[in-house]
């Protein structure tokens, strides 16, 4: 395990305006090293976690550090660059006709050049084995294929770490291989990842920690 | 007090928001606005929370009442800079008359969400307005906020996408928008399907003759409130007439 930490939270506190659940004084490191599992019962609020560490949701108390950077001080978009995202319903991040301008356009805004744009958004849809879906319109693919385009969106930044709730939901036996080794691959390369997910079978496939939500709102290291 | 008839709370909405449109007087308006927050205190409508989710449109209304006060150069000046009239006694009274009917009509808008939504459908449905027409307006008003929910997450996971919104030109800010709308469009006609069959399998319109378990029934006091709306409206109708 790597010494610094890449996320770090320290006593968060969380709750909903109108409900009962909350999270009370969590205290998470997770690094870059390692493929992390965030697993519990429904309801135990790891989508909920997910969302804090990518400041969606603000907590009530605490702090959050991506790198050493306060959360509170960074707009969705720096953290965007930084870590990504996977929702658990992909159509929430999908914003173009195509799959090349959808995966390609947060580039484009940001100023990058053109060449730069191409040969990022061509290796990134070749790694995810939907290069040949380039031209197609998003929306008529499969769940499993708006995921990786999906995916392909928040890996276009080179983000340092992922977060991915329930990436398994919509994917075959055959595309979950693709998925973890993928997944091993990157985290091999440098990216660390968090998995929010009820897949026993992938998680113990996969991540090298698990951390396991509790119904009254803690969470336990294994 | 909030068990009326949703007809005759449609009867009193449409007469006073009515008036609210239409009346010229400000004194007048102002006994309209006044009348219009009464009644939905009095049929315990929840006025702030009205406020509380209205908060962005009332900042924009004001600022119209403002601009209003600011351009409109007739009457007495109250407030000038260099010779130049900002503010005159003709543009403060049209600012305040744009305010007070948009108070007019917001407020006696709030007292139809005393009534459930399938209280409003039953009353517009024995009102002869055709069932369909009746069920459509419903949806569409519980639609509303869904779709609210939806720009503010298409919106955010826009921004996670490595978007800096602060930092971009205008044009890009334009041209990130246009981002938006593809997810909203395709996520409500994608609601709207899944409403429309989950509609078909529970046997929407296979009969011709739709009967109700709900019946509703006027009572002494929703015939108070009708006659209540008719005078009211007749009143200050003639009123108006005669003040101009």
């Amino acid at each position: 395990m790597s010494t610094i930490a890449y996320i770090n939270v320290e006593k968060m506190s969380f709750s909903y305006q109108k409900s009962q659940f909350s999270l009370n004084d969590i205290d998470l490191e997770l690094y870059k090293n390692e493929i992390t599992a965030l697993v519990g019962d429904n309801g135990s609020g790891k989508t909920t976690l997910g969302k804090i560490l990518t400041g969606i949701l603000k907590p009530c108390k605490g702090n959050i550090f991506i790198n050493g950077e306060n959360i509170s001080k960074l707009d969705l978009g720096e953290i965007g660059k930084k870590v990504g995202y996977l929702f658990q319903n992909p159509e929430k991040q999908i914003f173009a006709t195509s799959v090349y301008e959808d995966v390609s356009f947060p580039l484009e805004i940001n100023g990058i050049e053109p060449n730069e744009i191409k040969d990022r958004t061509d290796s990134i849809l070749a790694a995810l084995e939907i290069d040949h879906l380039k031209d197609k319109y998003p929306f008529n693919l499969s769940h499993g294929e708006k995921q990786r385009v999906a995916l392909a969106g928040i890996m276009i930044h080179k983000a340092e770490y992922l977060i991915l709730d329930e990436p398994t939901t919509a994917l075959d036996s055959e595309r979950k291989e693709l998925l973890g080794s993928m997944l091993k691959n990157l985290n091999a390369q440098g990216t660390g990842i968090l998995i929010i997910s009820h897949d026993e079978k992938f998680i113990s496939k996969y991540c090298s920690r698990v951390i396991r939500m509790k119904k009254e709102g803690g969470i336990i290291n294994e | 007090m909030s068990k009326f008839d949703p007809r005759s709370k449609l009867i009193f909405v449409i007469a006073v928001s009515s008036l609210g449109v239409f009346i010229k007087d400000l004194y007048l308006l102002s006994s309209v606005t006044v009348i219009g927050i009464a009644a939905a205190q009095f049929m315990s409508a929840d006025l702030l929370k009205a406020v509380r989710k209205l908060k962005s449109l009332f900042v924009m209304i004001l600022v119209v009442a403002f601009l209003q006060s600011i351009f409109i150069h007739e009457g007495r000046i109250l407030l000038e800079i260099i010779d130049i009239p900002l503010i005159t006694s003709a543009g403060l009274e049209k600012g305040i008359e744009f305010l007070l009917r948009m108070t007019v009509i917001i407020t006696t808008a709030t007292i139809i969400t005393t009534s459930t939504s399938r209280e409003m459908i039953q009353g517009l449905v024995q009102l002869k307005v055709p069932y369909e027409i009746a069920f459509l307006v419903s949806l569409g008003i519980r639609f509303l906020p869904m779709l609210t929910e939806e720009m503010k997450d298409s919106f955010t996971a826009l921004r996670l996408r490595g978007v800096v919104f602060k930092n971009l030109s205008l044009k890009k800010k334009i041209r990130v928008f246009t981002y938006l709308f593809l997810p909203i469009i395709a996520g409500t006609i994608k609601k709207a399907e899944k409403i429309a069959l989950s509609m078909e399998t529970k046997g929407f319109r296979t009969k011709s003759h739709r009967t109700s378990y709900l019946i509703l029934k006027y009572s002494g006091a929703d015939y108070f409130l009708i006659a209540f709306s008719i005078i009211l409206l007749l009143i200050f109708i003639c009123a108006n007439y005669k003040l101009n």
